[in-house]
């Protein structure tokens, strides 16, 4: 079948032809190449950006409820909030985590896929800020503690720090490990 | 028969992710369960709390109108007051309200000591006492959170009732404790410090107080306007005293009270300058 198009039907109006709006610029430069002004998402990008949302969550709220946990305080107030986000979150992720590594395995194209590669590099720079700067709080807390002016217990603060550490640096040594 | 294998491939290649899935599901469900028990109680304590704000109004009205302390509640016309709550007329004037709580209104943590802060001034517990009206502290810890209301209705003891009662924390043998009360001459006490100022001061039975007015930045003499029966007295060294040596009226420096039986102590002290 030809090519359908309105030029095809209407012809292009000769330079100086009545109905030429445009000046005829000639051929476009070969290396000129057409720029994308809107940037869309893969559909499995979508899901990886669900994927992440729902990491940070959970995430954020597993580390709250272990850190309440190791400091001996099982109140209702405290821990409704985080228990609520880890109901959610938890078979979220497990389904979005899932489906996306069948989708992965079935076809490890998609492992290049941009959308998917803009997500997880975000997920591990701030899994590695956080590590980053929960190390320098832990060194800072121990300066703190050497010099006498700490006055709580010091084995739960590393048993809160070693929280954030695991949960924070065992998503960033996934990903690492995951796109090498 | 490669589609199969593929399968297969796949099935073997997600069970260590599902493995670790299933441990973070059986982590929330667990503290599904912890909130899910710490909600009864919870539940309870609002119950509570409500009942003993209703409680207090009536009970500051009756108070103010008949100008005497009931000698019960239901004397004052209070009925259905749950068992969690607890009234014992102490003299003319003062009376005892106690109100059990299952949990803490707030934690032991950042979120917990931010609260009480910002609700008491102190980082401390709830106790306190010293108004001349019954207050409902919105902020209580687990178990039984007391105060000591002076009314100061009768003579004896009106001079009493405008200043908060203050005192200095002892010199004698004593170890304060992380959770603001202190240990004196070997033995946990439930008194609470706020800010410098004692507002509460009463003892699991055969515990002791102990009191020391001679230095820090409270220097004076305290009279002591009330003792709980059956108390006994000790100097600062933890010699036992005479059970007479102090009465109500008295002006003291140091002294460590102590409950030899199954009562526990209160005192209420002013600060005579």
């Amino acid at each position: 079948m030809d090519n359908f198009s309105l030029k095809s039907i209407l012809g292009s109006p000769e330079p100086g032809q009545a109905g030429g709006q445009y000046p005829n610029t000639g051929p476009r430069a070969p290396d000129v190449a057409p720029q994308p002004v809107v940037q869309v998402l893969s559909p499995r990008g979508v899901e990886y950006v669900f994927l992440t949302i729902v990491l940070f969550t959970g995430s954020i709220n597993l580390i709250a409820a272990l850190v309440v946990l190791i400091n001996g305080n099982i109140d209702f107030s405290v821990l409704a909030f985080p228990t609520a986000a880890l109901l959610v979150t938890v078979p979220a992720f497990a389904w979005l985590f899932l489906r996306l590594k069948r989708a992965e395995l079935a076809n490890p194209q998609l492992a290049l896929d941009p959308s998917k590669r803009r997500s997880t590099q975000f997920i591990k720079v701030v899994s590695f800020t956080t590590c980053l700067f929960t190390l320098i709080g832990f060194l800072f807390g121990f300066f703190i503690r050497i010099g006498g002016n700490y006055s709580g217990s010091f084995v739960k603060f590393f048993l809160d720090i070693l929280v954030i550490l695991v949960v924070a640096g065992g998503i960033l040594a996934y990903y690492w490990v995951n796109e090498r | 028969m490669s589609a199969k294998r593929g399968g297969s491939v796949v099935r073997n290649s997600l069970a260590k992710y599902r493995l670790g899935l299933a441990v973070l599901g059986l982590f929330t469900l667990i503290v599904f369960a912890v909130v899910l028990d710490q909600a009864g109680a919870h539940k309870q304590d609002a119950k509570t709390q409500k009942a003993a704000n209703g409680i207090a109004t009536k009970l500051n009205n009756y108070v103010n109108d008949q100008e005497k302390v009931p000698p019960s509640l239901a004397a004052a016309g209070i009925k259905d007051v749950p068992p969690s709550i607890s009234y014992v007329k102490q003299s003319a004037d003062i009376y005892d309200f106690c109100i059990t709580y299952k949990s803490s209104s707030s934690g032991s943590g950042i979120v917990g000591a931010a609260q009480s802060f910002l609700s008491t001034g102190s980082f401390a517990g709830s106790d306190y006492s010293g108004y001349s009206d019954l207050e409902i502290n919105p902020v209580y810890h687990q178990g039984k959170n007391c105060q000591l209301v002076n009314t100061g209705v009768s003579s004896i003891n009106s001079s009493s009732t405008s200043s908060q009662t203050q005192t200095q924390a002892a010199q004698t043998p004593y170890v304060k404790n992380s959770d603001g009360t202190y240990t004196v001459c070997g033995v946990k006490t439930n008194y609470f410090e706020n800010e410098g100022h004692v507002t509460r001061a009463d003892t699991p039975p055969s515990a002791s107080i102990s009191l020391n007015a001679t230095s820090g930045p409270f220097i004076g003499a305290y009279q002591l306007v009330l003792v709980s029966p059956a108390s006994q007295v000790f100097d600062e060294n933890c010699a036992p005293l005479q059970p007479t040596a102090l009465q109500v009226g008295d002006t003291v420096d140091v002294f460590t009270i102590t409950s030899p039986n199954a009562n526990a102590v209160s005192i209420l002290l002013k600060r005579s300058y």
